[in-house]
């Protein structure tokens, strides 16, 4: 039970580590063609108050 | 220590850290408001009033950095001594899974530095009430003591008495309760005795519920000490796919112990379950109705509007739990341990360094100084109202973050600031009990009936600042003027100043008795003698 529950750490911390780099690297490394600078959302402030902060994930 | 600094070593030079709700000031004043004697309810009371006294005697900035430090070692320090165990590999899991949190990340961002002071206490204070019930010697008043920094607000007051009396015991309850309601009286007495009670706009229950931050929903992320509300300071390393999996594994981890983690530190497993419970009480069915009804017609029930700080409470067993399962499976090698230990700070490494950068240390513009020198210094009577109305600056010399109006801190006369939030543009009503007459008295340009003898004009800060032709211009800079308000001010009196003098005398009363009490050679008290 305990070697199982140590590998299955192990796996997922190792997993984690992979999947954060790659994300990070890919992030980095191509253009975010997600962003419509178009229809992007005011910045906090435009309105005239200062937002203390937003839900939108 | 290592963690704090990998944290906070690029704050630590001269300056001020300015994020939302933390403000700190050269020389904060001793006022009114410091004390709850206001008319704004008491929610930095008294942190406000002990800021004003340390930087009395040392630099705001060098006190700031003192309690983030402070904050940032004593809780993953205190979780690795209360781990029962003989290895410092399992201490160590302890303290980075409790120190290295989203908690501690996005409470740092959005500067609510009392609970991170509160949060780390905790563990230290379950230590105190486990020795409690245990009836070692001059327990109560070391329970005391580490209670002590987490009362400066009232919500690290109740994180700490209800960590306290979690690992105390019930049957120790008739001892600990007393005390621990004496030394929170410095908030409790303003708060009961505030003219409006402390209510809040039930729409608050939904913009500041929990809330997910990815893919797995407010519950996953909530059992990882995360879904604080505010997406602007939640680490971009929450949102990756396989946090939740890596949440949801930790937690399994946690609950292995649990049976054994029950026996040895009482009713902190419990009280886990109960932060959790508040934390996500919003997602439960009626959940949302219920906390609506409460903020807006109980008193004091407003402390559950921003529900995801009480999961501070849930902290504690999950790391002391996974610690204790690391230990268990992996107790012939060196490898489990050391990936447990690096494991919360390999899944959010966007805490360390200041959060890459979020937060900065900033200089106050000559502004400010001079400002207050004339405040200080002019026998013109009155309060300040600081403009534009509104609660929260983006100033360009603090690198345009959002941040609350330094003026209050700032300033050395009662500062009245328009206490409205606005969370995605949706108003939330401020509970400053004075601000409608202001209001009104600003429109009809007759600001000295309310007591209002000074206008403070913020420049360089979002937001429209009403005509002031009728005021004396005093002083004019880049990024503030300072105007007299002519003609007859009425003089504003403080609120039920005797009581909450009382409750702050007897606080401290408790304080020196208990410091007196361990530096004391002899002396019990009187339930371990009866145990004796």
């Amino acid at each position: 039970m305990g070697k199982i529950v140590a590998a299955v750490v192990v796996i997922l911390a190792g997993i984690a580590l992979a999947t954060g780099g790659t994300v990070a690297l890919v992030g980095v490394a191509n253009p975010d063609r997600s962003i419509d600078l178009d229809h992007a959302p005011a910045a906090n402030g435009a309105g005239g108050v200062v937002d203390y902060g937003t839900t939108k994930r | 220590m290592v963690l704090a600094l990998a944290v906070l070593f690029p704050l630590l030079g001269p300056g001020f850290v300015l994020s939302y709700d933390m403000v700190f000031a050269p020389q904060q004043s001793l006022l009114p408001d410091s004390l709850g004697m206001g008319t704004t309810p008491p929610r930095s009371v008294p942190a406000d009033a002990v800021v004003a006294l340390l930087t009395s005697v040392l630099p705001g900035d060098v006190v700031q950095k003192l309690l983030l430090v402070t904050a940032l070692v004593l809780g993953p320090w205190g979780a690795g001594r209360l781990v029962p165990t003989q290895l410092t590999s399992t201490r160590l899991v302890a303290a980075t899974v409790y120190g290295w949190t989203p908690y501690v990340a996005e409470r740092l961002f959005m500067g609510h530095w009392p609970y991170l002071l509160a949060y780390a206490c905790l563990p230290w204070v379950a230590a105190a009430g486990l020795a409690v019930r245990s009836g070692e010697r001059k327990s109560l008043a070391r329970l005391v003591l580490w209670v002590a920094p987490a009362v400066l607000t009232p919500t690290g007051g109740l994180l700490a008495v209800g960590t306290a009396l979690a690992a105390a015991g019930w049957r120790k309850a008739h001892v600990v309760t007393p005390a621990l309601l004496v030394l929170n009286l410095p908030w409790l007495v303003p708060s009961l005795l505030r003219s409006g009670a402390v209510l809040s706009a039930p729409e608050a229950v939904e913009l500041f519920a929990a809330k997910g931050e990815n893919w797995a929903g407010a519950v996953v992320a909530v059992l990882g000490l995360g879904g604080f509300w505010n997406a602007d300071v939640v680490p971009a390393s929450r949102g990756l796919p396989l946090v939740p999996v890596l949440t949801l594994a930790v937690a399994a981890a946690a609950l292995v112990s649990f049976p054994a983690l029950v026996r040895r530190t009482g009713g902190l497993v419990a009280l886990g379950g109960v932060g959790l419970g508040f934390a996500l009480l919003a997602h439960l069915p009626f959940g949302e109705v219920l906390l609506e009804w409460a903020v807006s017609t109980v008193p004091g029930a407003a402390l559950l509007r921003d529900a995801q700080k009480w999961v501070a409470w849930w902290a504690l067993p999950l790391a002391l739990g996974f610690a204790l399962t690391v230990e268990a499976v992996g107790r012939r090698g060196r490898v489990i341990p050391a990936v447990a230990i690096a494991l919360p700070l390999v899944t959010m490494p966007d805490l360390a360094w200041a959060g890459w950068g979020r937060l900065d240390t900033v200089q106050y513009p000559a502004d400010w100084a001079v400002v207050r020198e004339v405040l200080a210094s002019d026998p013109h009577p009155g309060d300040v109202l600081a403009l534009p109305l509104g609660a929260f600056r983006r100033f360009e010399w603090n690198g345009n973050r959002t941040q609350l109006d330094p003026a209050p801190r700032v300033l050395p006369r009662t500062t009245v600031v328009d206490d409205t939030v606005y969370v995605d543009g949706i108003p939330v009503p401020g509970e400053d009990t004075r601000l409608p007459e202001v209001r009104d008295a600003l429109r009809d340009k007759d600001l000295g009936r309310v007591g209002i003898g000074w206008v403070l004009v913020e420049h360089g800060t979002p937001g429209e600042v009403a005509d002031t032709d009728d005021l004396t211009e005093v002083f004019r800079g880049p990024w503030l003027t300072l105007y007299r308000v002519p003609g007859d001010i009425v003089a504003t009196v403080p609120t039920s100043t005797a009581p909450i003098l009382a409750g702050n005398l007897a606080a401290l009363a408790l304080l020196a008795g208990c410091v007196l009490w361990q530096r004391l050679p002899t002396g019990r008290l009187w339930f371990h003698r009866c145990e004796e």
